[in-house]
């Protein structure tokens, strides 16, 4: 079920809301705990029943893992290692089996010459997010962090139907007392206010912008079509836009949602286009990953605790992880190498106390940025290869025929003008929409920055109302012409 | 305002603002449909015509006794000469899931039917009725709620388009259209007769020559298309319930088409779904290469026939004519095989070498050139098996490719189609070498090269009969490993 469906937002979502807060009125605690993890069930299985073993599965053995990790009487020291390891085992393989074993295959079968038949097994929706979660609680227990949660609240922290699908990637500290918290079960129609706000917010930059971003990306990383200069800055610049508007759509939709129910899930994006350097783009996108990705992988690796060189090499591999986490392909490989190799030379280059223009610097971070999203939408290499080549070849910088009456006079310059092949990947809608995409992402304030404004309102500007109105009110209308387009980190 | 106020205003002002989309396309109605308009149509929008049809017969109950269904092939039916009651209901692309749901629909709410005609094209085999549940000018009629609901929101949160703003600022109006009632149709007729017999007489012969260009594919995708036979076969099994469940009499009949898109279709898969059809139900075959579909003069293009040709059909459904049944149905594709030695003269004259539907079995001609099944090693030292066969000499081997020299294989008519299978284990390449004059020598410009993949491979190519008189060189593969030549063989006029 999707977000963005007339199903979610008129049906399940309603329902879910008032069944789960009716149950708590009548001080049925566990029965709306209940209730909750049935429904995020439910939601879950909508997509394809079969996958439902597999996440009760999992959340049922790393719970029982879990809750052993952090009995402390019985278990000796090397025992709880053991275990640890066998919990993280279990779950790398689970998602290794899914997620990287066609992959795997593949590689031997070219390096090898032989011919392995392919599993082509199916990606359960969300078992990236829900594994690592898990694992994260796993070693959390192992190092005495966790508490002997209730199952329920542990049910709830895995499948919380807002977060489930696409994060934000949540802690068990952050979630699970928030779930037992009494104070969270009765109606806040302040947080309800909040939360429709934020969603309206998600609604709107997925349907409206994300998804019209789509069309001009979508054709532009097709296979096979040659691009103009024009065009393929043009496909990389939608995909850069549409990724952002998406995910963080999805996310200011999840965090709208969990807030109707008085949960309030973790900052995952803070306006990541106006980064300056690659460090600092990563403590805006995606917070949530990269905080993952910190403690569990950069930290245990050694961090910055065993020498200059030795850091290098920790940021290097903890990217090339990371750039693996979303897909088992060499596309993202080379793009957690590029992410990995930009936070090295960044490093170095503050270590060795040089300094930027502010605005040169985040051309620099904005530029590599959109170029790495090139390798990470490409299906192959050779595809991403094809469009920055067009991107940087002056022989191909041709431009729609829509613009020839306008523009003719370049012509001097060698400049041709040709018919777009597919639809129209440059043309004056795509220009403007791009411009709009740079509006938003560098003037405009963040969803984040909204609602803590729109928290501390007491009385809410007419201004607002309209806003919120036409954000709805308009993506409801979209949606109505859309047969519902799924959100792109659904594939990770 | 106070923040529960504003969830209240949210809520209302969004859906308020929604609700201009319904509002919007129930004022503009292009497709007609939510006015149940049965006399006006805007140009260059497709009205709905089976959903108003059906909805103007539930509304006339015992105005006709015959319902004729099909495609836009029924508009060269003469509806008058099937019956004074007779009434199309047939519509652009009408494939056999529709028609069994309204003549469900048309039956159960007791209108009065008691013969049905229905055409089929070929295209059923291969066209997915659900796709016309999301097409605005082909999604069905619908009796229940849930149906209504359905129907109505489709059309209700249509994206409006610039036809839409057109309709809006005047610049489309509404003009009277005679689709759905169906007016004096017999004069229409006549008078479209009148004109289709002053063209064939009267006409300079380049206009003739224009009327008819190439094929018309409907959709079709060779290799692509997922073929749904035993769906279409159940589809007509169940309209012949339905109608003998009402005393209905029905007749079936399969269209003609132009032989340019005849060409372009599997005939394997027409075959088997005749086949199938006709071991269920008795229907009448009016789609095969007889004169109707090659004479250009037959066609207003090259998938819909004359009206001349309409009452044709019609006079042989109402002889008995072209009946195929479970007897006979095995004999009538013998001789729509047979029926394909007359193409390669409709070529004429080929300049050059073209590909040929490989999926239309042309072994009812007799080949000029064959070499039996062959299993062969390709390599440097390996002849080219079968030295004794007597339909090919001068075959001989250098730099690792066999190569056939067609010395002695002379042609009578004026094109030859080679007909080439082969099983191959991996990537390679056919090459047929020709020389335009006797005297000249093979050369790669001269070659006509088709890539064999993996597998099963099946190729046709219509040849120039000159490339054959001046001789012919064949090359099956250029690469070494084991093939399995299945047939290799050239066909000519008898």
């Amino acid at each position: 079920m999707l977000f963005n469906s007339f199903l979610f937002i008129f049906i399940f979502l309603p329902i879910t809301w008032f069944v789960y807060f009716y149950l708590n009125k009548k001080h049925l605690t566990e029965g709306s705990k209940g209730f909750l993890v049935l429904a995020s069930l439910f939601f879950y299985s909508w997509w394809n029943i079969a996958y439902f073993p597999i996440l009760v599965i999992s959340m049922l053995f790393n719970y029982t893992v879990g809750i052993s990790l952090t009995e402390k009487k019985k278990q000796i020291k090397i025992n709880k290692k053991v275990l640890l390891t066998f919990g993280i085992t279990a779950n790398v393989s689970l998602l290794a089996y899914f997620k990287y074993a066609d992959f795997l295959i593949e590689n031997i079968n070219t390096i090898s010459n032989i011919d392995m038949p392919l599993l082509n097994i199916a990606l359960p929706l969300a078992i990236s997010f829900f594994t690592f979660q898990q694992i994260a609680y796993l070693v959390d227990s192992y190092r005495g962090e966790t508490k002997e949660y209730d199952f329920l609240n542990y049910a709830n922290f895995v499948t919380f139907f807002p977060q489930l699908i696409a994060g934000p990637i949540v802690h068990h500290s952050e979630m699970m007392p928030q779930f037992a918290k009494i104070k969270n079960k009765t109606k806040n129609y302040h947080n309800v206010a909040l939360g429709l706000f934020i969603f309206s917010i998600g609604l709107f930059k997925k349907v409206v912008i994300a998804d019209t971003f789509a069309i001009w990306a979508n054709t532009g990383f097709g296979t096979g079509i040659r691009l103009s200069l024009f065009e393929a800055w043009g496909a990389s610049l939608s995909y850069t836009f549409q990724l952002y508007f998406d995910f963080s759509a999805y996310t200011d939709m999840a965090i709208g949602i969990a807030l109707l129910f008085n949960i309030r899930l973790p900052l995952n994006f803070n306006s990541p286009y106006k980064a300056t350097n690659i460090q600092d783009f990563w403590h805006r996108w995606h917070i949530t990953l990269s905080r993952f990705l910190k403690d569990y992988i950069y930290i245990p690796l050694g961090g910055n605790r065993k020498g200059e060189s030795r850091t290098y090499v920790n940021l290097f591999a903890t990217f090339v992880l990371g750039g693996i986490w979303h897909g088992a392909g060499w596309t993202f490989v080379v793009w957690g190498i590029l992410h990995g190799l930009a936070l090295v030379v960044h490093r170095a280059w503050k270590k060795l106390g040089f300094k930027m223009n502010v605005i040169l610097a985040w051309f620099i971070t904005f530029n590599f940025i959109n170029i790495a999203w090139v390798f990470f939408r490409a299906k192959e290499i050779e595809d991403a290869v094809r469009i920055i080549v067009a991107m940087f070849n002056i022989d191909r910088m041709a431009i729609s025929k829509n613009f020839a009456s306008y523009l003719h006079y370049i012509d001097i310059f060698d400049i041709g003008f040709k018919g777009v092949r597919f639809g129209p990947i440059m043309s004056i809608y795509t220009i403007m929409m791009i411009i709009l995409g740079f509006t938003v992402v560098l003037w405009f304030k963040n969803s984040n920055e909204l609602s803590i404004k729109f928290e501390k309102m007491k009385k809410i500007p007419i201004f607002w109302y309209l806003f919120s109105v036409i954000a709805l009110g308009s993506s409801l209308i979209v949606m109505s012409f859309q047969t519902g387009s799924d959100f792109l980190y659904f594939n990770f | 305002m106070k923040k529960n106020n504003y969830i209240l205003f949210v809520f209302i002002g969004a859906l308020l603002l929604f609700s201009i989309l319904p509002m919007f396309n129930y004022f503009i109605d292009k497709h007609r449909v939510l006015h149940h308009d049965y006399n006006n149509t805007y140009s260059d929008v497709s009205i709905n015509t089976p959903y108003l049809r059906v909805s103007y017969l539930l509304n006339n109950k015992d105005k006709y006794d015959t319902i004729v269904f099909g495609s836009s092939r029924n508009a060269a039916l003469d509806m008058g000469k099937i019956s004074t009651k007779a009434y199309s209901l047939a519509y652009r692309f009408g494939v056999t899931g529709s028609h069994l749901k309204n003549l469900k629909t048309l039956l159960e709410n007791g209108v009065n039917i008691e013969n049905v005609w229905l055409g089929i094209n070929d295209y059923i085999i291969w066209k997915d009725p659900a796709d016309h549940e999301l097409d605005h000018g082909r999604k069905t009629y619908k009796s229940t709620l849930l149906g209504k609901l359905d129907f109505y929101s489709f059309y209700l949160f249509n994206k409006p388009d610039y036809k839409d703003w057109n309709i809006l600022t005047g610049k489309d109006h509404l003009t009277p259209s005679n689709r759905v009632l169906q007016k004096n149709i017999s004069n229409i007729m006549k008078d479209v007769r009148k004109r289709e017999k002053e063209k064939k007489t009267k006409s300079a012969p380049w206009i003739k020559k224009m009327t008819v260009r190439g094929a018309m594919t409907l959709g079709y995708q060779d290799g692509k298309s997922k073929y749904r036979i035993d769906e279409a076969v159940d589809e007509l099994s169940q309209i012949k319930t339905l109608c003998d469940t009402h005393n209905v009499k029905l007749n079936i009949f399969m269209f003609p088409t132009f032989y340019k898109t005849y060409l372009q279709y599997n005939q394997y898969k027409i075959e088997e779904f005749k086949r199938k059809l006709a071991m269920n139900l008795d229907f009448y075959d009016f789609y095969d290469l007889s004169d109707i579909a090659l004479n250009e003069l037959n066609w207003r293009d090259s998938s819909h026939f004359t009206v001349s040709i309409g009452d044709y059909i019609i006079e042989s459904i109402q002889n008995n004519n072209f009946l195929i049944t479970r007897d006979n149905i095995d004999a009538h594709i013998i001789k729509i095989r047979k029926m394909i030695h007359s193409i390669p003269s409709k070529y004429v004259p080929i300049k050059y070498i073209q590909r040929f539907n490989p999926n239309i079995d042309i072994s009812m001609i007799n080949p000029i050139f064959k070499l039996n099944n062959t299993s062969y090693n390709c390599d440097k030292n390996d002849r080219f098996a079968k030295e004794e066969d007597k339909y090919y000499t001068g075959e001989k081997i250098y730099d690792g490719n066999p190569e056939i020299v067609l010395n002695d294989t002379k042609a009578n008519s004026e094109n030859v189609i080679l007909t080439y299978r082969v099983e191959s284990k991996g990537k390679t390449i056919f090459q047929v070498f020709y020389k335009k004059s006797a005297t000249s020598k093979y050369n790669e410009k001269d070659s006509y090269r088709v890539t064999l993949r993996k597998g099963m491979n099946k190729i046709n190519l219509l040849i120039p009969s000159e490339y054959i008189n001046n001789t012919l060189r064949i090359d099956p593969v250029n690469s070494p490993g084991k093939y399995i030549i299945k047939e290799l063989a050239i066909y000519g006029l008898q």
